[in-house]
């Protein structure tokens, strides 16, 4: 993205301004500062549009309108999600008297955080102009050559802040959610990371630019059907929807472990719940969908047509399933899930070897 | 000195705390209400007065899973560096059954762990 600042003239206009005050050595970190900044009203857009679908497709589903008002009748209610924003941030901050108190102000931290750089690695396309004086014309924050790992490994750490906010609320509803979170985290990391390195074994690179290029020929998806389905769900356990929402079970736990947490702390694991669901989304149309691969329309739009699309999928099966039992989920994840990852591999590496 | 992506990503970590920490302590307690009641800091449970403490026994079903889990995350982590160089191996330097027999050789060891665990029942859920 700061190549793309260069271009903008961004650069030369805070290269003159901090010279000026002999600041010259933060000119980077400027830079990167103001590339996250970009990124994360990126997010917040996205996490509006998202939450305004979802409301939307979901009352479709069940045959009402959802939300109508906020915005005006004749635009179907469409600053909804902003009126729910400015709610959260008006709302009176109450924590429990008998908290852990640095686990729960830490725990909003532990679980946006990774999200937000995840959100940073992933790749939307090709800028769709021919420069000659960009470098790289990708249109990410980070381009790393681990990116699959990098973003494997951080989409761990949000397990940690749900321990962190289910265990310092000291609440029995938060207790019970921790838990049934963290099993179900681990239960279908192991898959989730098996299909993933069976892309990796097909493209031989961790980069995911690398891995969209190896896609030109075959998309992935019919290359390992198998891991496409493995991958899907284990996607979907990992950033808890339905069907395997256990963890915050709205009609036994009421909202999992965000029970106890209200106004922008809330905010924020609602904003991260969100953009999990994008990370998911965009993590399969890379791997398995040919990324921004497509004719006619420039690259950028294909990647979010393919989002769009897998989102959609996701929220349909969660206007359409019920919620499995825990017992069914762990016994799925370690029966089904990870032997058919395990063979997905070996039949990958098979064919790669033909 | 950091490669510049990686500097990028610090950044965004650095920014984002930022924005977080920002967002809650100064601009929401600029526009928030402040009207302190001692009952709107009682632990919920719907209502009810709470009983006893959350610090409880847990089951040790949970342990045996993350025991597994364990295992099969380091297998994992091992298998990536053999993923991107698999094709490299398979293509150049004509070592793919090789590795490939190696690879499923260390896997299928971890594999019999699995169905020992399996076997002595626990992947099985038990009623607690």
């Amino acid at each position: 993205m700061v190549d793309l600042m260069n271009w903008a003239g961004i650069y030369d206009t805070i290269e003159g301004f901090l010279s000026g005050l002999g600041l010259s050595f933060i000119i980077p970190l400027t830079l990167y500062a103001i590339a996250a900044l970009i990124l994360f009203g990126f997010v917040a857009a996205l996490v509006l549009v998202t939450t305004y679908l979802e409301r939307k497709i979901l009352s479709d589903i069940q045959v009402r309108l959802g939300p109508m008002e906020t915005g005006g009748r004749r635009f179907h209610g469409i600053l909804q999600p902003v009126a729910d924003g400015i709610k959260l941030l008006q709302k009176e901050d109450i924590m429990p008297k008998n908290r852990d108190k640095l686990p729960y102000y830490l725990a909003p931290l532990v679980v946006f955080v990774p999200v937000f750089v995840i959100m940073g690695l992933i790749p939307l396309g090709f800028i769709p102009l021919d420069i000659a004086s960009l470098n790289k014309n990708l249109l990410v924050a980070a381009d790393l050559d681990i990116g699959i790992l990098a973003i494997l490994a951080l989409a761990v750490i949000p397990t940690l802040g749900a321990v962190m906010a289910g265990w310092s609320s000291r609440n029995k509803f938060t207790t019970l959610a921790m838990l049934r979170s963290v099993a179900q985290g681990i239960s279908y990391e192991i898959p989730f990371v098996l299909a993933a390195l069976a892309v990796v074994l097909a493209a031989g690179s961790m980069n995911l630019s690398e891995i969209v290029k190896a896609q030109s020929g075959l998309w992935f998806i019919f290359l390992m059907p198998i891991g496409f389905i493995v991958f899907f769900m284990a996607a979907l356990a990992e950033i808890h929807r339905i069907p395997f929402d256990v963890d915050e079970a709205e009609n036994e736990l009421v909202s999992g472990v965000i029970v106890e947490y209200s106004g922008m702390r809330f905010a924020f694991f609602y904003l991260a719940a969100y953009a999990e669901l994008f990370i998911a989304a965009a993590l399969i149309t890379i791997l398995f969908l040919g990324g921004w691969a497509g004719p006619v329309l420039p690259g950028v739009m294909w990647f979010f047509i393919k989002c769009f699309v897998i989102i959609y999928v996701i929220i349909w099966m969660r206007g359409t399933l019920p919620r499995v039992r825990i017992d069914q989920m762990l016994a799925v994840g370690w029966k089904v899930m990870l032997p058919l990852a395990l063979l997905n591999l070996l039949i990958t590496s098979s064919i790669l070897m033909l | 000195m950091v490669a510049p992506d990686y500097l990028q990503v610090l950044v965004l970590a650095a920014v984002a705390i930022a924005l977080i920490i920002v967002t809650i302590e100064v601009v929401a307690r600029i526009v928030r209400p402040h009207a302190p009641n001692p009952n709107k800091y009682e632990t919920y449970e719907c209502g009810e007065r709470t009983i006893g403490s959350t610090g409880v026994k847990i089951g040790v079903q949970y342990y045996l899973y993350a025991l597994v889990f364990i295992i099969f995350d380091v297998e994992a982590v091992m298998l990536f560096p053999w993923a991107v160089s698999f094709k490299e191996f398979d293509g150049v330097l004509g070592l793919g059954t090789i590795i490939f027999a190696e690879v499923f050789m260390f896997v299928g060891i971890l594999l019999i762990g699995l169905v020992y665990a399996w076997k002595r029942g626990v992947l099985e859920w038990q009623e607690m």
